[in-house]
């Protein structure tokens, strides 16, 4: 009995344990935004609509013989840079990635993503609560989520 | 696991230290099949990156499948000192993780 008591516990616990393990580390994750399907709908969701061009530095190749990993490189002279975002067109899902920043983060990010088909890649960074864009067309000679 | 980070850490002479890691992972986007079942992949990928020095994030990163299949990032950061040490670490969509301690160069 008491050992039967005994073992449902350990396994409740166990159970409440890792059903609220990945909640608590994902609970930042923006699961809306990432299952957003069309560019714009994302942009939206993230920015609420006001986004300013320029102002952002985005390096990318123009052309690119493997989709599966396209060097992208943001970088920015704003100050308060709170996160930079990295969304690609036409991908399935649009938005990539996030990147917050920290006290001494610099604004500066290099990652490679997959660029499915020739597609506009997008970096926005929020700096002072506003937003910014800039944008640049990789053209793809092989795809990259395949 | 099978160590899945690799990392350096290099401060500069203008003291900004930085940041260059290769994570070993899938980043499955869950749209893939598989060429011999014809079975659709599971998706598979990291969500959350974090890079800890003396305790202080420097760098946190949300991702989702378009980030590349053995991810590789790059960052920056203040204030970090030759012989400290950064800690990057990732959790994905089925809470496997993993983490790495590198001694800045």
């Amino acid at each position: 009995m008491n050992k039967n008591r005994r073992h449902f516990l350990h396994r409740s616990v166990a159970a409440l344990a890792a059903s609220l393990a990945p909640a608590a580390l994902s609970a930042n994750w923006p699961k809306q935004a990432f299952e957003t399907t069309a560019l714009q709908q994302a942009l939206d969701l993230i920015t609420g609509g006001n986004v300013e061009q320029g102002a952002v530095t985005l390096k990318a190749p123009g052309i690119a013989e493997d989709g599966g990993a396209v060097r992208v490189e943001v970088e920015t002279a704003l100050e308060n840079v709170e996160s930079i975002t990295l969304l690609v067109e036409k991908n399935p899902v649009p938005l990539t990635s996030q990147f917050m920043l920290h006290g001494q983060s610099h604004a500066y990010i290099a990652t490679n993503l997959k660029v499915r088909e020739t597609s506009d890649v997008i970096a926005l960074v929020k700096a002072g609560g506003r937003y910014y864009s800039g944008r640049r067309t990789v053209r793809v000679t092989a795809g990259g989520c395949s | 696991m099978a160590k899945t980070i690799k990392m350096r850490a290099r401060r500069g002479d203008d003291g900004v230290v930085v940041v260059k890691a290769l994570i070993t992972h899938p980043m499955e986007t869950g749209r893939r099949q598989d060429r011999d079942s014809g079975d659709t992949v599971p998706a598979h990928f990291i969500q959350k990156v974090v890079g800890e020095y003396k305790g202080e994030k420097v760098f946190e990163a949300y991702w989702g499948t378009g980030v590349s299949k053995n991810p590789y990032i790059a960052f920056r950061f203040d204030g970090g000192e030759k012989g400290g040490k950064i800690k990057l670490s990732w959790v994905d969509n089925l809470g496997q993780s993993d983490s790495l301690e590198e001694t800045i160069q």
